[in-house]
């Protein structure tokens, strides 16, 4: 029976609802990395993503007797998104706001034709911390984890409506923030 | 910004919406990404983010923007590439839609030569969408192509021929001169080619996994655990998963792509499992009832008798005929596999993880008939007890698996007591059921179980 198999699955993750502490710790091997890949995606920085990853791995091991054997990824990655966002509604993170600073698609709207960079100048997770919570969380849910419209609307607890605003609000202001730094640095080199 | 990168925004918007789309313009959507800087980043942001989940490592890197990679479209992983198609796709169907975008903003109209794909045959409960699908529609949309039982089979001009089966789920990702692409999201789809033309590729993306043929018969099958089985019976196929190097498989052969590719031979086991699909994508008859009759034969050659011979056409598709029908069905053969205890929990898995439910239960039903004393079928008892009680509404044989597990309790013994609560309340035997809920409380007071249980009994 292969690690991977849905009844490989189940007996893993019944086992570990038992309390047996070799099931547990290879469940959270299994999970850890994802759960922690969830955990920052959703509330934007380190720190607080790593005692998120710690609540959402005991939300999973607490859970574990409602597992009934379906996809075991799935199951756990609703259990880890729900701790995220529960997380970050208490502690209520509050991103820099860069927006409505500058009218930034003309500064982009000047160098549209230069050459590509090497890199956006970066990292993902750097762009997700500058959304505001509410915002964030919708973009990690659709473009992340894949979730539908309405499916995000059942974790967040608001309409489709206010998702989709929402996600077409963050989609802007990441479009805006990633050409503003392409800007600054095409920019950048023209000086050099 | 200009115009036409503003297009090219609000029709990724829509896309990020989950709106309803078509293929027409997803050329221009491509070229445009492409060769304008600014839109390509955004695309290459998206993606990105949407390799997160499998590499989490990504959140903390830069995201790498190079012309070179860009305009040779080697994206930065196979569900990158899927998703630059799908957003593709999404493109053409809001024209179809009646938004009309290439009339309104000048994008050039969709190219006149594009392939048509149509279904060739439909059984049982198949949905394009929302809506219903019958034979000789067009497959042309982005939507989902949702096959809930039954089978539905589609043909591209006389060349191409594949089914899906039941609980089965995919979508269109590219139908162009060069491309024919089809992303599998669960279930199992049978594929045959004739000999292609040089210019075009038939490929099937599933999970991370794609699989390029030419001239060949082979199955793809996608389970809960994104894990991507491959059986080949005819031809060779390039097999590109995730991170790893592209391979070559002949047939006849199988494989099972998780982070790495594993070889199997092709059993007979799995090439029953296979018949009715290969039957179906033969377009033989009305090969929506599996269980009457068999076109391929399964013997112990080592590949499966050539299923072409002379074809006609029906509704635009090759008419494949077949070798002589088998006297036995696929199902009657793939109950009747022979094998250790660990094969057939293996098989009735497998079985399950597809959704085949009715005979994933029968496979653990002979597990547990044919080798009664294995570990194996200890196990069998409390998961054919579930599939029974919750897939199957057959809470008496729950209740009989159930029992049996609990005369010799092992580590799913808390398992199989919940489960065995519920079907005594299914079967109203409620004295009992309280009788059951009370030895549980008192071996389990702390499990979540317990919990419901509580509750349940708080709200009575």
């Amino acid at each position: 029976m292969g690690p991977g198999s849905p009844n490989a699955a189940l007996e893993l993750v019944s086992l570990a609802a038992a309390g047996d502490p070799m099931a547990q710790r290879r469940l959270i091997d299994r999970l850890q990395r994802r759960v922690h890949g969830i955990s920052l995606a959703i509330l934007g920085n380190a720190s607080d993503a790593e005692d998120t990853t710690q609540t959402g791995l005991l939300e999973i091991l607490k859970s574990a007797g409602t597992f009934r054997g379906e996809n075991l990824l799935a199951w756990a990655d609703r259990i880890a998104v729900r701790t995220a966002i529960r997380q970050a509604r208490q502690r209520r993170i509050r991103a820099m706001q860069y927006e409505g600073r500058a009218d930034l698609d003309d500064v982009a709207g000047r160098v549209e034709e230069s050459s590509f960079e090497d890199a956006i100048p970066h990292t993902l997770v750097e762009y997700l911390a500058l959304l505001p919570e509410a915002r964030r969380v919708v973009v990690v849910l659709r473009h992340v984890m894949e979730y539908s419209i309405e499916e995000i609307a059942e974790l967040t607890e608001v309409s489709p409506n206010t998702v989709k605003d929402r996600l077409l609000n963050a989609r802007a202001q990441l479009r805006r923030l990633i050409r503003r730094d392409l800007s600054l640095a095409d920019a950048g080199r023209q000086k050099r | 910004m200009n115009p036409t990168c503003r297009q090219w925004i609000a029709l990724a918007d829509r896309t990020a919406l989950g709106e309803p789309v078509e293929l027409d313009d997803k050329d221009w959507f491509e070229r445009h990404a492409t060769h304008c800087s600014r839109c390509g980043n955004e695309m290459e942001f998206y993606q990105a983010l949407g390799g997160v989940l499998n590499s989490p490592d990504r959140l903390d890197t830069r995201i790498d923007t190079s012309t070179d990679r860009r305009s040779t479209g080697k994206l930065t992983s196979p569900r990158g590439i899927w998703m630059v198609a799908a957003a593709a796709m999404a493109l053409g169907s809001a024209i179809a839609l009646g938004h009309n975008f290439a009339n309104r903003t000048g994008l050039p109209p969709p190219a006149p030569s594009e392939p048509v794909v149509r279904f060739a045959s439909v059984d049982g409960n198949v949905q394009l969408g929302n809506r219903d699908v019958h034979a000789g529609d067009p497959w042309n949309s982005a939507d989902s192509l949702r096959v809930a039982r039954g089978q539905a089979c589609l043909s591209l001009d006389k060349s191409v021929r594949c089914c899906l089966d039941g609980d089965s789920e995919a979508s269109l990702v590219s139908l162009s001169p060069s491309l024919f692409s089809i992303h599998l999201k669960r279930g199992r789809i049978v594929s045959r080619l004739q000999k292609q033309p040089a210019t075009r590729r038939f490929a099937i993306q599933a999970a991370t996994t794609t699989v390029t043929a030419k001239g060949t018969a082979f199955v793809v099958s996608v389970d809960t655990e994104q894990r991507v089985s491959v059986h080949l019976y005819e031809g060779a196929l390039e097999i590109r998963s995730a991170d790893g190097p592209v391979q070559q498989l002949t047939a006849p052969a199988a494989a099972v792509i998780e982070q790495s590719l594993t070889r199997l031979p092709l059993s007979e086991r799995l090439r029953a499992a296979d018949a009715h699909l290969l039957e179906g994508s033969l377009g033989t008859t009305n090969h929506s009832r599996a269980s009457e009759t068999t076109a391929i034969a399964l013997d112990a050659e080592p590949t499966v008798r050539k299923a072409t011979s002379t074809p006609t056409t029906e509704l635009g598709a090759t008419k494949w005929s077949s070798a002589s029908p088998s006297s036995k069905s696929a199902e009657g053969k793939a109950g009747v596999v022979s094998g250790s205890a660990r094969a057939l929990l293996a098989e009735a898995q497998s079985l399950r993880a597809n959704g085949r439910l009715r005979r994933s239960a029968a496979t653990f039903r002979q597990l547990v008939k044919q080798f009664p004393s294995s570990s194996e079928a200890r196990v069998s008892l409390v998961s054919l007890g579930e599939l029974d009680l919750t897939a199957l509404g057959q809470p008496q044989l729950a209740l009989r698996s159930f029992d049996s597990y609990l005369e010799q309790p092992g580590a799913l013994a808390r398992e199989a007591r919940f489960g065995r609560i519920r079907a005594l309340r299914a079967l109203s035997r409620q004295a009992e059921a309280d009788a059951a809920v009370a030895d549980f409380l008192r071996l389990y007071p702390n499990s979540v179980q317990s919990e419901r249980l509580r509750a349940r009994g708080a709200t009575k």
